[in-house]
């Protein structure tokens, strides 16, 4: 009873130490990541990961999941491995002294065979593993995404569809799982006998040798003192078996925890690639021949300088997936020009600004940029982050940061007309889901107001003007002109052409036209040509009226 | 000699033991019955051989059994494997009810190390697919469910997060949400949960009793042993490892069940919350937009409800084998040492777990808050890689790495604590399971040899031995004998502290388990009630729901109109049901008739609820009031704002929501898609993309235009009566745009469209404004003249031609405008 209180203190102690180990290697490796992963320098690694890389696919299922079960393995290894290790050793020696050197030494070579064997027949657990976790993650990928798209989906009644894929994933699971686990059963059954049975039956007959065969000074011949002998040796031997055992069983889990490193170091290494800039995207690309060439676009590498201006200087326009969209564009943008890039859909107007903003990687020539304080950026699907409602203004920049003061926030969004939605949602601290509860209207004026806040050089707009009223847009317009920002504007609304200085067009099959833009005279023909194109499709409709009333 | 004699002696009793045994545990098992009766018949050690003998020759059998059955399956599977599963489809069987589909198997190339795996090695090979059979579940069983989820919580909103943990603990609160769930896991006695649990339970049960033969073998092979015996020993050798094939395999199969039992419950429950969440109620919109009553339902779906299965199974296995094994191991030592043993044992048993009890942390509610605060964790990551390209652009990355930071560390700070309460519980447990409890047995094992006339059986050979004019052989035998019992008691003795121990242990768990229940039952709660569509508390009769809060839901919908007709409805944004707040007022009293050829735009400033009313119609929102007559489902389509690509092949983009086999019932071709798609220029997409099975992110793929022309293309396939448009052209050029608008028309598609931009009027005949008046929730409607003025037929044979006649002068100016546009003249 004695020895009972130091001997529960160290262990309910060392299973807090475990415990708490596990979390410090969860700790460290996920600071580690996050610090790749959302990295100081401009490189948005949490981009490039899943839009430039096709190795991963599931990476919050990685840093959340697999990291918890790596460190968990890996905590429960050491205590695993190193206590029937050290016991191993310790009751071996002992034994050897009790039953002589030889004997141990056959018996031990015995169990070496089976544990040889053991080993051969174990399946590779490690990649099983790995292989449930991906889809494992698939599986919760797929319920994320349905919540992220539930008003789209409920408006086209997909569920039957979703149904469907969330069931297929699901099962596809199982399949898996069970699969796995019908190698489990086997080998557990095999496991279990070598190593409780036949190392049993091993240990009974070391235990015999001293019965039936005389040792060098061995054990008296009463029946007591045998007794005595065998309970020792027995006791020495379970335990050193036993201890041989837990390490067998270890190795299953040293072949799980193998698994967890594969998943996790493959996030390390291609999170290292994407920050040397080395990518693996499967190209498609229409044609072999083409497919080469693109090959050889991507692996170019393009100089990217700091300076006040944006020039591009023959920059190729690649997609991450190898398809060249423009072969070499130059065009230049002076601080207080304005910019109106437009053509048709898919000919590469937000991939320039993707390779602008950073985003994707520049394959040849050279760009220069302001650093990107100075450029800021407004896409077309407003993004609203968690928190209060003055950090949706504010954002990127944290409470802390700011130093503007709640009325000159109440000032920004009177300009954007919407400051009466501080009363409404109850104030600037509210924190609410803001993506489902403001209309997209609403959420294109913030990121406008957002872009008042930070006053930058550059202002990229993407289609943000795509859900608010003319008077608005020409508020947004003339204001950010008035704060003196160079707007790059990719817009299909003619109304906003007025704004612009300078006009890059884009023909939709590889070719540009970079000039200066006269608004009015444009518009008029655009005007012109709408008609025309309108009357041009009625003809045949006119057509076949006339061919009706002249046969009455 | 004397010894043997007291063994005949105790022939009958033992025999009394034996079939106590079977009625115990084994009474539903009757090969092991067989085997018990028939050893019976011989000696103790001949029994032994027996035994092992006939259940190594039923393991073996059953071995075969199920590899032949498995590969006959495998045979008939392969016969059945079919294409389809490339694609999102499902198939509905010929009973109209289920559907199957077909899924990819394990095809990983076995690598030489696994030659025994024969049986897998049939399964693997190549692009394998699996057949899977789907049994939607019925709506009755929600119905019969709906009160067992429904009325446990106190009111509805008792939905909040921090409610629900509070509560989770052992108690009536965890049985009665037990007890709900568990009827979805076993629906009926001969479902194959049960008969999984069933088969898990003989195996405990056998495996009990092999560990008692066991016991005894291991005391015969070490009596030989000490006897110098070698033909006995060897002879014990040989049983030991026979025994140990059935016992082996006994052990892996438990293992194997207990994980299967998990599995099993695991597809109940998903499949159950499967058909809840994806049905026509919506489920998946309402439980965050309309209930609020849980966040993050997929940390739920996917991490919760698998944390409740294997804690449940894995507590049915702890708690179930140690059960099996305190009855039998009591029972055999109440016959060896008696009762006042059994008694010490019991008594101790009932104190320990008092005491454990009433020391316990709140481990259920610690778990519940893990889960949650996990959850959120993975929400934030999530949210990331969603909104990736945004904040790349804002540059946002140190913003989001704080967050997650702030997430991290409140998980991490949560699970230090539970460990720093840990530790002195599990110094306790330790304590008193593993010290004190062994240091009884000593005390208990020792009865027959101090206390003999207290004890059973064992006290009674120690009495027949004891008498005075003993010989020295027999002495020597008693020495052995006692050595021997000593051995079997010890080795019972920590099998039932073992067994009493896990029980103990599992107290933990069961609190752990009860976290877990906790969340599950929320979750499903939750459904149910967005389900059943009953929000909030039930309204005491006198009492008159505040308005516009979800309790005050009394507008009709009317189905299968021919139209679409608003009868002074109000639109409202209904407030949370967690909240329990009314909902806001868009537009006061909508009245508006939309007859087939109607072409409206609705257009308005943002926020004033241009969104909201396509909400109201496709049954989203509730209607608070009024009447809505829309027409069937298939004559109406709502291309929302956000264009949505789904995942799948190319083909299901345009399809969308219907699925390749519905296409094909349907009479649908892809040369027919071809034709659609050239209507809306994108007859080049199927090329570019490699085909129409090519599977892509096409969210990535496909550029804002183009996203949106494919919307366009799935209402020219669906080809509905009507068509709600929400901005679905902001991002497509105006030439193209008119030329979307005109082919629905021309497909006699009725287009509902809302949009602020005024240009689009011309492509309808009626604008309705909304978000007039001084409270911006009033509205107007207005015609715009649709007939031209009549012309007589000379004169429009005139104009006609006149117009005609410029066609080659348009065409011409066309060309110099586009050219112009496009600056090559420009220079």
């Amino acid at each position: 009873m004695v020895v009972a209180v130091p001997a529960t203190f160290t262990n309910s102690i060392l299973q807090y130490l475990q415990g708490s180990l596990a979390l410090r290697y969860r700790t460290r490796l996920t600071e580690h990541i996050l610090k790749q992963y959302l990295p100081d320098s401009e490189n948005p690694v949490y981009y490039s990961i899943h839009n430039l890389d096709d190795r991963i696919t599931n990476a919050d299922q990685l840093i959340t999941v697999d990291v918890l079960r790596f460190a968990t393995s890996l905590s429960s290894l050491y205590p695993n491995l190193a206590k029937p290790l050290l016991d191993m050793v310790l009751y071996s020696w002992k034994l050897s002294r009790n039953i002589g050197g030889e004997n141990l030494f056959l018996i031990g070579s015995a169990i070496q065979l089976s544990a040889y064997v053991l080993r051969v027949l174990t399946p590779p657990f490690g990649k099983y593993v790995a292989e449930e976790a991906q889809l494992e993650g698939d599986y919760r990928f797929q319920h994320s995404r349905l919540i992220e798209n539930s008003e789209e989906i409920a408006l086209y009644g997909g569920h039957h569809v979703e149904k469907t894929v969330l069931d297929k994933s699901y099962f596809t699971l199982i399949k898996y799982v069970n699969y796995v686990l019908r190698k489990k059963l086997y080998h557990g059954f095999l496991e279990d006998f070598i190593i409780k049975y036949f190392w049993g039956a091993l240990g009974l007959t070391l235990c015999a040798i001293p019965v039936f065969f005389k040792i060098p000074g061995g054990a008296g011949l009463v029946v007591a003192d045998r007794a005595q002998g065998f309970v020792t040796n027995r006791r020495l031997l379970l335990s050193s078996s036993d201890a041989f055992g837990r390490i067998m069983f270890s190795y299953k889990e040293v072949a799980q925890l193998a698994g967890y490193t594969a998943r996790v170091s493959s996030l390390l290494d291609v999170m290292d690639d994407i920050n040397s800039g080395r990518y693996d995207k499967n190209l498609v690309s229409s044609s072999e021949s083409s497919a080469q060439s693109h090959e050889i676009t991507l692996r170019g590498q393009g100089e990217v300088q700091l300076g006040p201006d944006i020039v591009f200087h023959e920059v190729p326009i690649v997609s991450p997936n190898g398809d060249v969209l423009v072969k070499k564009l130059s065009f230049s943008v002076k601080q207080g020009h304005h910019l109106l890039i437009v053509g048709p859909n898919g000919c590469g107007k937000s991939s320039l600004f993707r390779i602008l903003g950073g985003l994707w990687p520049v394959h040849g020539g050279s760009l220069t940029r302001p650093p990107s304080e100075d450029i800021f950026y407004i896409p077309q699907r407003p993004y609203l982050s968690r928190g209060s409602l003055r950090q949706q203004i504010i954002y990127p920049n944290s409470e802390a940061e700011n130093t503007v003061s709640d009325e000159e926030l109440l000032q920004i969004l009177a300009i954007v007309q919407i400051d009466d939605i501080v009363q409404s949602v109850g104030g600037w601290d509210v924190e609410r889901e803001w993506r489902e509860d403001l209309s997209t209207g609403v959420q294109q004026r913030i990121a406008m107001a957002r872009l008042f806040y930070h006053k930058p050089k550059f202002a990229i707009l993407d289609e943000c003007t795509s859900s608010v009223t003319l008077d608005i847009e020409t508020i947004m317009y003339t204001h950010a002109k008035d704060l003196g920002i160079s707007l790059l504007t990719v817009s299909h609304r003619s109304s906003l052409w007025k704004y612009h200085n300078l006009i890059l067009q884009f023909d939709g099959s590889g070719g540009y036209v970079f000039t200066d833009l006269d608004a009015e005279k444009r518009l008029k023909l655009e005007e012109e040509k709408l008609a025309l194109d309108m009357n041009l499709r009625r003809v045949p409709e006119w057509e076949e009226r006339l061919e009706m009333i002249q046969a009455l | 000699m004397a010894a043997s004699s007291t063994l005949r002696s105790d022939r009958t009793k033992r025999m009394l033991m034996m079939y106590a045994q079977l009625a115990l545990s084994l009474a539903q098992n009757p090969r092991l019955a067989l085997q018990l009766i028939r050893s019976q018949y011989r000696y103790s050690s001949g029994r032994i051989k027996a035994v092992i003998l006939l259940l190594a020759l039923l393991t073996a059998g059953s071995v075969t059994f199920g590899i032949t059955e498995l590969q006959k399956r495998r045979k008939r599977d392969a016969k059945e494997r079919r294409e389809l599963h490339r694609q999102s489809s499902s198939v509905l069987l010929s009973d109209g009810w289920s559907r199957e589909i077909f899924v990819p198997t394990a095809n990983k190339p076995l690598t030489s190390k696994s030659k025994s795996s024969t049986v897998e090695s049939g399964e693997v090979s190549g692009d394998a697919t699996a057949r899977v059979v789907i049994k939607p579940t019925k709506k009755v069983t929600f119905e019969a469910h709906r009160r067992l989820f429904l009325q446990s919580g106190s009111g509805g909103k008792s939905g909040n997060g921090s409610v629900a943990e509070k509560k989770a603990g052992v108690n009536r609160q965890f049985l009665k949400e037990f007890s709900a769930i568990w009827s979805i896991i076993v629906p009926r006695l001969q479902s194959k949960t049960s008969a999984l649990l069933f088969i898990h339970a003989l195996f405990l049960a056998s495996r009990t009793y092999l560990s008692l033969l066991v016991a005894k073998l291991d005391g015969q092979i070490v009596r030989d042993l000490i006897a110098a015996n070698g033909k006995d020993f060897l002879r014990g050798l040989g049983y030991w490892f026979l025994l140990a094939i059935p016992a082996s395999y006994t052990n892996a199969m438990i293992r194997f069940l207990q994980a299967k039992i998990s599995i099993a419950f695991r597809t109940k429950l998903i499949r159950y919350i499967h058909d809840i969440y994806l049905s026509k109620e919506l489920g998946y919109y309402k439980v965050t937009n309309i209930d609020g009553g849980i966040e993050g339902a997929d940390q739920y779906i996917t991490a919760d409800v698998t944390r409740f299965c294997d804690s449940a199974a894995s507590l049915y296995s702890n708690l179930g084998k140690p059960f099996a094994d305190f009855i039998i191991f009591s029972y055999q030592l109440q016959r060896n040492l008696g009762p006042l043993a059994l008694i010490g044992i019991f008594s101790n048993y009932a104190l320990t777990a008092w005491l454990l009890k009433s020391v316990a942390p709140p481990f259920g509610r610690l778990a519940a808050a893990e889960a949650r605060l996990e959850g959120d964790y993975r929400n934030a990551h999530t949210k990331l890689i969603t909104n990736a390209e945004e904040i790349a652009f804002y540059d946002g990355t140190g913003f989001e790495r704080a967050i997650l930071d702030k997430t991290y560390k409140r998980v991490i700070v949560h699970i230090s604590k539970i460990l720093k309460i840990k530790v002195s519980y599990n110094m306790f447990e330790d304590f008193i399971l593993k010290y004190s409890w062994s240091a009884l047995g000593y005390m208990f094992a020792s009865l027959p040899v101090f206390l003999p006339t207290w004890s059973g059986n064992d006290g009674i050979s120690e009495l027949a031995t004891t008498t005075p004019s003993i010989s020295l052989a027999k002495r020597d035998f008693r020495e052995r004998d006692r050595m021997k019992q000593f051995i079997t008691n010890k080795r019972l003795m920590l099998s039932l502290a073992d067994a009493g121990g896990r029980m103990m242990y599992s107290i933990k768990d069961l609190a752990e388990l009860a976290g877990y229940t906790s969340r599950v039952f929320q979750l499903l709660s939750t459904l149910h009630r967005v389900h059943a569509n009953s929000y909030g508390h039930e309204l005491a009769p006198n009492e008159v729901a505040e308005p516009f809060t979800l309790a005050d839901v009394h507008g009709t919908v009317q189905q299968g109109f021919e139209g679409v007709r608003f009868e002074h409805t109000p639109i409202v944004i209904p407030g949370l049901a967690r909240t329990g707040q009314p909902g806001e007022v868009l537009i006061k009293d909508l009245n508006i008739r939309i007859n087939p050829g109607d072409h409206i735009l609705i257009s308005g400033a943002n926020g004033v609820g241009k969104s909201s009313i396509a909400r109201v119609l496709a049954g989203l929102w509730p209607v608070y009031r009024g009447l809505v007559s829309k027409p069937l489902p298939k004559d109406i389509t709502f291309l929302p704002q956000r264009p949505y690509l789904s995942h799948g092949t190319l083909r299901d983009q345009i399809i969308y929501p219907d699925s390749h086999a519905d296409m094909l019932e349907a009479g649908g071709t892809d040369a027919k898609l071809m034709e659609i798609l050239k209507l809306v220029r994108l007859e080049y997409i199927p090329g570019r993309e490699g085909g129409w099975e090519t599977r892509k992110q096409w969210k990535d793929v496909f550029s804002g235009g183009e996203k949106q022309r494919v919307m366009f293309a799935r209402i020219l396939y669906k080809n509905p009566k009507f068509a709600v448009i929400d901005e679905g052209t902001s991002a497509v050029s105006a030439d193209v745009e008119g030329l979307l608008y005109e082919i629905c028309k021309k497909q006699s598609i009725t287009l509902v469209t809302i949009s602020h931009r005024p240009s689009l009027l011309k492509y309808h005949t009626a604008q309705l404004r909304v978000g007039l008046g001084a409270n911006g929730d009033e509205w107007s409607l207005e015609r715009s003249g649709t007939a031209e003025a009549r012309l007589t037929v000379d004169k429009e044979i005139e104009d006609l031609k006149a117009k005609l006649s410029q066609v080659d002068a348009w065409k011409a100016r066309r060309q110099q405008i586009v050219d112009e546009l496009s600056g090559k003249t420009a220079a």
